[in-house]
């Protein structure tokens, strides 16, 4: 009996390895990481029978498609696509709705722990498979030992293309919070970058820590929400910090979709 | 020798997002401020509920963990070690970590162009950046790439105007009050002066980073 494996068929535009985040190195530069859409990889996690944060794929933009070497239960979820599985051959269409497609596999993806994490670091090129995006041809090996029916769980999902996210203010004009913002093409793991009328106030500060959620705001005067692969410190006004429970949605957020910020106050 | 105390600024601690403090010491940047910014921020890692400290420019900032400490607690941390790395520990001399630097040549392509803008001779350009006194002011952009302070003013130059697409791994680089090496290919849009053969960053080996902020830099001319 040959031993389960992952074999790419189709890459995708981007699908990488994905597993807890890379927390205790921001100090060097090493950005925290993992997956960007939070609930889905938990929920496809979940729905495989595996622990959270179990190695499992990251595919944004779909056209993905992969065969197992021998049958095993999995579950996708995220972005709303066609996904079709014969126990053996996995296909992921381009997502109707949504960006993001988590396949988590049971038993999970077998990759190196690396800096305390098994997520795939870009800018580093290092963690997950090899510290890179998946090709055609790449043979991952699943973990967990003995093969099981091929189970197949499917919890994808429609996501808004207008979403309304909490954040704590610093220093955003007032015009922050009442326009609506549409998110570029040009956005990415490292950053939402956010297209609309230009705020006044942006510009260069003194170098400080940012985090996924803070808001850029560089001299051209359009926002930047900084996401899971963000650098770790930003010499832009830093004006707000979107809730760590609301970056999801930036996860599922296509080009054109539009962004509204709410002002969320602390407790001190 | 006992402790000296010395006092950069008045400084201010407030919230930044859910879990995290940022301290703005209120100081000039200098040096002086990064090494003491770069051992507060040593310390705080070993603090309790602490997840991360990260140094900038003439600024701290504490994650924490808020099920672990209170955020009035994590902010009594944050001030402490602040205050703590003002006073006395700076008399520990550690040796500069040496940086074997190739100038010139085919892995130097914007050398010249520097020196030039410079008003120097491409040897004196060089002998000035071999002659400086360094450390490492904040680390960012990619893991192990730190923004290394301490530039003579007169080798600063901007950064390009069209940054290049790929940089290749140990480039040795200046853009204005910087100097700094790029761990590994990457674009980029600093000036390229030489080429060290020494692995900046390796997630493999411990520790993974060669630098880490505050620490002192020195680069040779081989």
């Amino acid at each position: 009996m040959s031993r389960p494996t992952l074999e790419v068929l189709r890459a995708g535009v981007q699908s990488i390895v994905i597993a807890a985040e890379r927390t205790g190195y921001r100090a060097i530069g090493v950005a925290t990481g993992g997956a960007l859409d939070k609930r889905a990889f938990a929920l496809a996690n979940a729905l495989a029978g595996n622990a959270p944060d179990t190695p499992a794929l990251e595919i944004a933009h779909g056209s993905f498609s992969a065969r197992f070497a021998v049958p095993v239960p999995l579950a996708v979820a995220g972005a709303e696509a066609g996904v079709r599985f014969d126990g053996v051959h996995l296909a992921i269409d381009a997502p109707r709705s949504g960006v993001r497609v988590y396949l988590a596999v049971r038993g999970g993806l077998e990759v190196p722990l690396v800096l305390d994490s098994r997520s795939t670091d870009l800018r580093g090129g290092f963690g997950g498979w090899h510290g890179r995006a998946l090709r055609a041809g790449d043979v991952l090996p699943i973990g967990g030992g003995a093969p099981g029916e091929g189970a197949f769980e499917d919890a994808t999902r429609s996501y808004p293309e207008a979403i309304v996210v909490r954040a704590i203010d610093r220093c955003a004009p007032p015009e922050f919070w009442t326009r609506a913002w549409r998110m570029s093409h040009q956005s990415n793991r490292m950053g939402a970058r956010l297209l609309g009328e230009p705020l006044a106030g942006g510009g260069g500060v003194d170098s400080h820590a940012v985090f996924p959620g803070v808001v850029q705001l560089p001299d051209a005067g359009e926002p930047i929400v900084l996401l899971a692969d963000a650098q770790t410190t930003g010499g832009y006004r830093s004006i707000a910090s979107v809730l760590a429970a609301d970056l999801d949605a930036f996860a599922q957020l296509p080009a054109g979709g539009t962004v509204r910020f709410e002002k969320w106050a602390l407790e001190t | 020798m006992p402790p000296v105390w010395k006092e950069f600024g008045v400084p201010n601690i407030a919230r930044f997002g859910e879990n995290a403090l940022v301290l703005e010491t209120g100081a000039v940047a200098s040096l002086e401020v990064q090494r003491a910014l770069g051992r507060a921020a040593e310390a705080l890692r070993m603090a309790p509920g602490a997840v991360d400290a990260v140094a900038g420019i003439g600024n701290l900032t504490l994650f924490y963990d808020p099920l672990q400490v209170d955020t009035a607690n994590a902010r009594d941390q944050l001030a402490r070690a602040w205050h703590d790395a003002q006073t006395g520990a700076s008399d520990v001399e550690v040796a500069p970590i040496e940086i074997p630097v190739r100038y010139g040549g085919d892995a130097a392509p914007d050398l010249e162009a520097v020196a030039l803008r410079s008003g120097l001779s491409v040897e004196e350009y060089i002998a000035r950046h071999v002659a400086g006194d360094y450390a490492v002011y904040v680390m960012g952009f990619a893991p192990g790439f730190a923004y290394v302070g301490g530039l003579d003013p007169a080798l600063q130059v901007a950064r390009r105007a069209h940054p290049r697409a790929r940089v290749p791994a140990g480039s040795v680089a200046v853009a204005d009050a910087f100097t700094g090496v790029y761990p590994r290919e990457s674009p980029g849009g600093w000036n390229v002066i030489g080429r060290t053969e020494l692995a900046l960053f390796d997630p493999l080996r411990s520790p993974a980073s060669l630098l880490s902020p505050g620490v002192r830099v020195r680069f040779v001319r081989i």
